[in-house]
């Protein structure tokens, strides 16, 4: 889970244009930047291109925070 | 070419074949009302600035969050912390930064040019740019910061194309621009740690920024306001200067006149800025540049509520392209809007100098600078070269953010 987490906190770094060091493990999504309906989309796509495949619509619908997120990325396909 | 790119080429089109009236145009399904006209322009920057907010997503969702982007409280807070260093900073230290980062870029721009390059490389005048301005405000060398100028132009050049995307309507053709903009900001962003470090010179401005990126309040963050700031003092002075290049070689009798001044100017070396500001053709000259070529040619907003324009009803969250290529290409105001003047022509209404800055509350933070350090280039330039033209067709503009010249400029320099 760490390594994860620490990808997760990458994914955002990118996505929502925030120093990797301000975004905590435990944070909210919401509250690091800003979640606008294109920054949603390039978080997905950060997420199926390391992941190499679409990811399910109902676990992104309830991605709130950097936890969740990991835990997209360490789902089995 | 993308439908954002030739944005730049759709307005200087509606300048002539529309000239001094204000249109609606389709932008990716949008009706967006294109403002040509001085008069409904100060309106909506100016007189009633309250109902229109900035519409700049797409710049935010290049570049971030930062004053460029932001209206309210948030704008107030970041223009009140930085303001203050862009009206108050030492002339003749920029102008002496401009004098020696001309001479580097001057030097690299012959040098190409004697190996049969027939284009200007914007990657020189966007360092020199560059340097002027971190130099000038953050109190260090570029070269000593790690900045990587190519990943700032890549993240312009991406945030460019969303330009005229609808909230939400971003299609496939824009999936390719999304999935490759959080690696560029993470470039961005590790070549920016310089700016953390404790090595890192604590200018009164940096001090500021520092201390508002602690207070999570205020969702200040010090990079995508430093990304804003380089972004915008970089890009549009390097795009302005690569017009004025292509104005001398286009216009050879006024570069001839000008440069008597330049080699008077720098002769005994003593010059100035206060010797440069009283040359009145160089201040002419860049006005002209600004009022053909408008480095930033646009400016979007959305109205918040009903307004009439002119004799225009304005609906609640009409979309709004203020033209600065149809505004200063205006007939009503000269008699050949695209000549270049550098006569009585030039003070006419809707000045290079004066709009292409933008006016009201939001005017450019760094006009001032932008004035002086772009002076400074041209007499730099004109005493130590000459500029000829390498082709004759009209230029082909290109939107990145800024108005460039396609293909770089057909422009050759020479010593002399």
């Amino acid at each position: 889970m760490t390594n994860a987490i620490d990808e997760a906190r990458d994914i955002l770094a990118g996505c929502l244009f925030m120093p990797k060091e301000k975004i905590a493990a435990d944070a909210e999504i919401n509250a690091i930047g800003e979640l606008d309906s294109l920054t949603f989309e390039m978080i997905v796509l950060e997420i199926e291109h390391r992941i190499g495949r679409t990811v399910d619509p109902v676990q992104l619908l309830e991605m709130r925070s950097v936890k969740d997120l990991a835990e997209i990325l360490e789902t089995p396909a | 070419m993308s439908p954002a790119s030739q944005i730049c080429g759709t307005l200087y089109e509606l300048s002539r074949t529309e000239n001094g009236r204000n249109v609606f145009l389709d932008l990716s399904g949008v009706q967006v009302l294109v403002v040509q006209r001085l008069e409904e322009a100060d309106h909506i920057l100016r007189l009633n600035a309250v109902n229109y907010r900035k519409n700049m997503a797409w710049f935010r969702q290049g570049l971030g969050t930062s004053r460029f982007s932001e209206d309210g409280n948030p704008w107030e807070i970041r223009r009140d912390l930085t303001q203050s260093y862009f009206s108050r900073f030492d002339r003749e230290r920029t102008f002496a930064l401009s004098e020696h980062h001309a001479r580097i870029a001057l030097g690299k721009m012959i040098d190409r040019s004697a190996t049969g390059a027939s284009t200007i490389d914007i990657d020189v005048l966007r360092e020199m740019t560059a340097s002027v301005l971190v130099e000038n405000f953050l109190d260090v060398k570029l070269v000593d910061t790690g900045l990587d100028l190519a990943v700032l132009a890549q993240i312009m050049e991406r945030a460019s194309e969303f330009s005229f995307v609808p909230a939400g309507k971003a299609g496939a053709i824009y999936r390719e621009h999304l999935a490759v903009l959080p690696a560029l900001r993470r470039q961005a962003l590790e070549s920016m740690r310089y700016f953390r470090s404790e090595h890192m010179p604590l200018t009164p401005m940096l001090s500021d920024m520092k201390t508002a990126d602690l207070d999570s309040a205020n969702n200040f963050v010090l990079e995508q306001e430093l990304m804003s700031f380089l972004a915008a003092g970089i890009e549009a002075s390097a795009a302005a200067v690569s017009w004025a290049c292509y104005l001398l070689a286009a216009n050879p009798k006024v570069q001839e006149n000008l440069r008597p001044l330049a080699h008077d100017l720098w002769r005994d070396g003593n010059a100035s800025w206060h010797s440069l500001s009283r040359l009145k053709p160089f201040g002419t000259f860049i006005s002209e540049t600004l009022r053909l070529f408008p480095p930033t040619p646009i400016i979007t907003r959305l109205a918040n509520g009903p307004d009439r324009l002119g004799d225009q009803d304005i609906a609640e969250e009409q979309s709004v392209i203020i033209s600065f290529i149809g505004i200063q290409h205006d007939k009503r105001h000269r008699a050949d809007p695209w000549r270049l003047d550098i006569g009585e022509q030039a003070l006419k209404p809707a000045s290079g100098d004066f709009t292409a800055f933008s006016f009201g509350p939001r005017i450019c933070g760094g006009k001032q600078f932008a004035l002086v350090e772009l002076a400074t280039f041209l007499s730099v330039f004109v005493a130590g070269a000459r500029f000829e033209l390498t082709s004759m067709e009209p230029p082909r503009f290109r939107w990145r953010s800024q108005l460039l010249c396609e293909g770089g400029q057909p422009v050759r320099v020479l010593p002399c």
